[in-house]
């Protein structure tokens, strides 16, 4: 039995410590907003948090989370309400939608490290998360919105 | 059990409103304005299923018959619906339809009646009809509300989601309407004429936020990847590396002991599949599997040897192909010309990376004569074909549930349904629900490729430098061979897919285009911008070739060839306006002008080159677009920005190739896409237009290949002729 705190609950998974932890979120809790897309950290669809830091859950053995804070896409606010899904839905960035997750997750660790990001900024943080559809300009904005929005907040 | 037919019922079931209000079974297609049927709760045999209901609580649910893979169909077409029925948008909610091709299938001739949602179709081919289901809807309240008020119809009018009696001052809404409705039992007869007038829009053209947004952003929307149910196990699934190979001996006693693996089991003719309680032990397993593939002749093929085949056919004018364009006499007017222009392309295989790999979930039930599948298709009653084959069962038998599509780009569109067949096969085997999860690799190595193509170009000149003959030779296999056998047998083996987009709309007096089919024995499908992309990236580029050799400036020169296509000028005048084009432009940039199926566009590059590294790098992309009118302005330039980026991505990194018959490729790290970092700002421009619409989402990236080639030209003085423009290549064309 592993103990994690996830999207600030504890539970336990009966699962082998090497066992990636986006199996874990998904399938095991049914947290199945965080993706799989590569299994390798080559996309970024499976970004979560690990004590506010964003991390490859597909490449994250669970054991590594034990005794710590994952927080996923669910945990990021009850209503959507989080400046950068604020921001997210007003540029209207999604089309698939399936790196969104990741995407999202990236930019929150990237706003809470940099509140205002330079555009070199944000591709050196969300160059990890690839989206086919190609939302690459309307995620840079948004990034910029959100952190218009969280100052407005603050 | 006794779940089937289940489709009417689970329909029913899934309404989740009290008293069922109005549902309306529409079928305009026999013959407009032919009474219908129409479903009444619980009538029985031969209903139709609806297009919409209205709910007494007010909300109207309107059926998508087109997938939603970030398209935005799914808003686009309920917005048509809802602008003529005069719904509230607020009370709108969209759900993806039953898969029943006789009601939902797609209009378009050349997907013979059945469900498609591919080569950027659905709100061209819906626009029509689902602006006349909505007026019917709407003349069904009217009549309705008019009995119920004792006036005539003609007296009502309608705001949103009500109707009014301005005389009385006596209102209705959509809702209390359908509390007490009962419906006629033919529908009225609607024609064209019924439609509004397309300046009354409130709905159409104007900014609607699209349905799928909201829960796109906090994790909440159901992909088939996501769908989990009681006592599911999971399942991975292989196939031979070389198509056509079969399995001689598989290690499934040693792979069988390992932990958490239920079994390893052969699904003819070219699969093995691993079940296990967990999806990480079924991937386990899998590395673990060490397979036999039998010999083949297929195992000989190389994609690098085949390309100068390919070549090699293009050039040899004796070997004629399919006739896409044929005017005039081209080889009397190169014979006869001042000048000739030759020049050759190609273009290698390229992969869907779409982001969810194939994956799919079933239930098969009742001793294996039922099923339930959830799956994202592009092509949802081929898929529910396919399953039903697969399980030797009828397919009113399968019941799909539709799901949202994690990228589709043409993957989930075959008429196999290879992904999908997966999980009803091993559900079969166990007897219990099973998600099948294909692995990177497995998508990436078992893909089904955009085919690599030669293209061999000539034009010709008089003695006054007139243009007066273009000859285009198309050397591609034909992926509906493969991906959807049952349409390319209808379309008598026109090569749909390989030949899409390369006919011209400029003004040369003798015209060839045609295409000659080489068979490859690899797996291959229709993949975003199908033949287009790589037919325009050489056809765009020769006439930009001619330009420059002409010394006249690739604007005017384009301009000049479309003198007969004044809309068609109007783009091209607009993307130069827009971008701040000069003539003799030598900044690094590049333009092209694609009209492909009524769609136009211009589309101008601005490249740099990093002459050591031999890194292409696009930061700017102008584009300017007529699609007819833009149902939703903000989606399409969504849409632009993705094709372009999309497309852009194909060029510059994208390849697949082949040894011995297999893909050489297995994850992101060997087969790269553009990222955040590449991405290039686009300038996106919509053109007014009054046409009904025309497609964008696959199509807006066309323009890109060509106008960065043309770019990259203006920037360095050397063409580039074979994409992608992988760094050594763009190294080695600098040194010549």
């Amino acid at each position: 039995m592993i103990s994690l705190t996830v999207n600030k609950r504890s539970v336990k998974v009966d699962v082998e410590p090497s066992t990636p932890l986006l199996w874990v979120l998904r399938e095991h809790l049914g947290l199945t907003g965080t993706k799989y897309g590569c299994g390798v950290a080559q996309c970024g669809a499976c970004t979560v948090h690990l004590d506010g830091r964003p991390v490859r859950s597909c490449s994250t053995p669970v054991s590594r989370a034990a005794g710590k804070q994952v927080t996923t896409i669910e945990g990021l606010s009850p209503d959507r309400n989080h400046p950068v899904q604020r921001a997210w839905l007003e540029i209207e960035v999604p089309q698939c939608g399936y790196c969104q997750s990741g995407q999202i997750m990236s930019a929150v660790a990237l706003l809470e490290k940099t509140p205002t990001p330079a555009d070199d900024d944000i591709n050196r943080a969300m160059s990890g998360n690839i989206c086919r559809c190609g939302t690459y300009p309307r995620i840079r904005r948004a990034i910029h919105r959100a952190a218009e929005m969280a100052k407005a907040v603050t | 059990m006794t779940d089937f037919p289940m489709k009417r019922r689970e329909f029913l079931v899934g309404v989740g409103v009290s008293g069922l209000g109005l549902v309306f079974g529409i079928d305009l297609k026999p013959a407009m304005g032919a009474a219908t049927e129409i479903d009444k709760e619980g009538t029985g045999a031969g209903v139709k299923l609806p297009w919409v209901r209205i709910a007494p609580d007010g909300v109207i649910t309107i059926m998508a018959p087109a997938a939603e893979m970030g398209q935005g169909t799914m808003t686009a077409l309920a917005i048509v619906f809802a602008e003529e029925l005069d719904a509230d948008w607020n009370k709108v909610s969209v759900e993806f339809s039953p898969s029943d091709d006789s009601i939902y299938g797609s209009p378009l001739s050349f997907f013979f009646g059945m469900m498609v949602t591919a080569a950027s179709t659905a709100v061209m081919a819906y626009y029509k009809n689902m602006r006349l289901y909505g007026a019917q809807a709407r003349r069904v309240l009217l009549d309705i509300a008019a009995n119920h008020l004792n006036v005539p119809a003609s007296e009502l009018t309608t705001e949103p989601s009500m109707v009014i009696h301005a005389k009385s001052g006596q209102r209705l809404s959509y809702g209390e309407i359908a509390g007490f409705a009962t419906l006629p039992t033919t529908l009225p007869a609607i024609s064209e004429n019924d439609l509004k007038d397309p300046s009354k829009f409130r709905l159409i053209g104007h900014e609607i936020p699209r349905v799928d947004v909201p829960g796109k952003t906090d994790g909440s929307v159901t992909y088939s990847i996501d769908v989990r149910l009681p006592n599911m196990v999971y399942a991975t699934v292989v196939r031979a590396p070389v198509l056509g190979a079969t399995p001689i001996s598989v290690n499934d006693a040693e792979v069988s002991k390992m932990r958490d693996v239920l079994k390893v089991m052969q699904l003819p003719p070219d699969r093995v599949a691993v079940a296990a309680r967990t999806y990480e032990a079924a991937l386990a397993a899998e590395r673990a599997l060490k397979i036999t593939w039998s010999k083949i002749a297929q195992d000989e093929f190389d994609s690098d040897r085949a390309m100068e085949d390919q070549m090699a056919i293009a050039r040899d004018l004796s070997k004629a192909g399919v006739q896409v364009q044929n005017t005039g006499d081209v080889v009397a007017a190169l014979s006869g010309a001042a000048k000739v222009y030759k020049a050759e392309y190609h273009t290698e295989f390229v992969y869907h990376a779409q982001l969810e790999p194939l994956n799919s979930v079933a239930w098969v039930k009742d001793g294996g004569k039922s099923v339930e599948v959830w799956a994202g298709s592009q092509t949802p009653t081929h898929c529910v074909r396919s399953v039903a084959a697969a399980l030797g069962i009828a397919p009113e038998n399968v019941l799909l549930h539709r799901t949202y599509l994690g990228g589709g780009f043409g993957r989930r569109s075959a008429q196999d349904h290879d992904w999908a067949v997966d999980s009803a096969l091993v559900s079969k085997e166990l007897g219990q629900p099973v998600k099948v999860i294909w692995s990177r690799e497995s998508d990436v190595r078992f893909g089904r490729f955009k085919p690599m193509t030669a293209q061999y170009l000539q034009a010709a000149e008089d003695s006054n430098g007139r243009l007066i003959a273009y000859h285009h030779r198309l050397v591609a296999d034909e992926a509906l061979a493969m991906t959807d056998p049952l349409r390319f047998e209808k379309g008598k083996e026109f090569p749909r897919i390989s030949a899409t987009g390369i006919r011209t709309d400029y003004d040369f007096s003798n015209i060839l285009v045609e295409a000659v089919r080489h068979k490859l024995g690899v797996r291959m499908s229709a993949v975003r911008g199908v033949g287009s992309t790589v037919n325009q990236f050489a056809a765009e580029s020769f006439v930009d070739e001619i330009a420059i050799a002409k010394g006249i400036d690739p604007v005017e020169m384009r301009l000049g060839l479309l003198q007969k296509a004044p809309a068609e000028q109007e783009v091209l005048r607009a993307v130069a306006s827009m971008a701040g084009w000069k003539k003799g432009e030598k900044a690094g940039r590049g333009v092209s002008f694609i009209a492909n199926a009524g769609t136009y566009l211009g589309t101008i590059a601005h490249v740099t080159v990093d002459r050591k590294t031999g890194v292409i790098r696009v930061p700017e992309i102008w584009i300017a677009a007529d699609v007819g009118i833009p149902v939703s302005p903000r989606n399409l330039d969504a849409q632009l920005q993705s094709a372009v980026i999309h497309s852009l991505s194909n060029l510059l990194k994208e390849r697949i190739t082949f040894k011995n018959g297999a893909v050489q490729q297995s994850n992101f790290y060997d087969y790269q896409v553009l990222r955040m970092s590449e991405a290039p700002e686009v300038h996106t421009h919509i053109v007014s237009s009054t046409r009904n619409p025309v497609g964008i989402g696959d199509l807006g990236g066309i323009g890109v290949g060509p106008a960065v080639a043309n770019a990259f030209f203006s920037a360095t003085g050397r063409r580039l002729r074979q994409s992608p423009f992988l760094p050594e290549r763009v190294l080695a064309v600098l040194k010549t």
